[in-house]
């Protein structure tokens, strides 16, 4: 799947994460700071890839889904610096 | 086509719902944990599918809570309660970590005032060896002798 997918119907955005890449505590982490604010699901899909799906707790258009999801890209990348 | 989101799977007849978590990503005490701050609002059947799965079914009690809602809800207890135990058991690995560090100091420093005081015994003998030889005087006898 494509890195950012959006559902329009669901009014969600699904991220995926390669786990090499990404370390499963900082993706944990950056779930739980965004859980404020949204419905997230995290989910292993393979091996080496794991699914966040959020949703916002107050609706939002498509346009801001899209930001969101690199809002928490950038944010998982902060906390893999720290 | 039953309705599915991610790892949220919507029964047939719209009363309940399943969810399917890796163990990998999500430990046990986190589910039960999540499951408890849930009991409130959904009957909940705890149970897996193979070695690599749990599987959470949730029965919403209340007629206007909806299964997607019970669905997120506890996704995002869940996250929390992972992060949580997460948390406390890096800090259990990090009390362990000085804990040891502290008795392996507090051994060497053991080690090192017993050597102190080895050298100490070393030098007092070395002190008597040499006192005992030196007898200017020539009034020293030996142990038992008759002076």
């Amino acid at each position: 799947m494509s890195p950012i997918e959006t559902d329009i119907n669901d009014k969600s955005v699904t991220l995926s994460f390669n786990i090499p890449i990404y370390d499963q505590k900082h993706l944990l982490q950056a779930s739980k700071d965004f859980s404020e604010n949204f419905w997230v699901i995290m989910h292993q899909e393979t091996e080496n890839q794991i699914l966040i799906n959020l949703k916002p707790k107050e609706e939002n258009s498509i346009k801001d889904l899209n930001e969101i999801a690199y809002e928490f890209y950038n944010y998982a990348l902060g906390l893999m610096q720290q | 086509m039953l309705k599915k989101i991610m790892n949220m799977d919507f029964s047939p007849e719209g009363t309940s719902i399943t969810l399917t978590l890796s163990k990998s990503l999500y430990p046990k005490e986190a589910i039960n944990a999540a499951s408890g701050s849930m009991s409130a609002k959904a009957k909940i059947n705890l149970g897996e599918d193979n070695k690599e799965n749990y599987i959470v079914k949730l029965e919403p009690k209340g007629r206007n809570l909806g299964l997607e809602a019970i669905g997120r809800e506890f996704s995002n207890e869940l996250i929390n309660k992972s992060f949580s135990r997460e948390a406390e058991k890096n800090e259990e690995q990090e009390s362990s970590i000085v804990a040891d560090a502290i008795k392996k100091y507090q051994i060497a420093l053991k080690k090192s005032s017993i050597n102190r005081n080895i050298s100490r015994i070393q030098t007092n003998l070395e002190e008597l060896r040499h006192a005992s030889i030196e007898d200017p005087l020539g009034i020293s006898t030996l142990w038992g002798e008759n002076p």
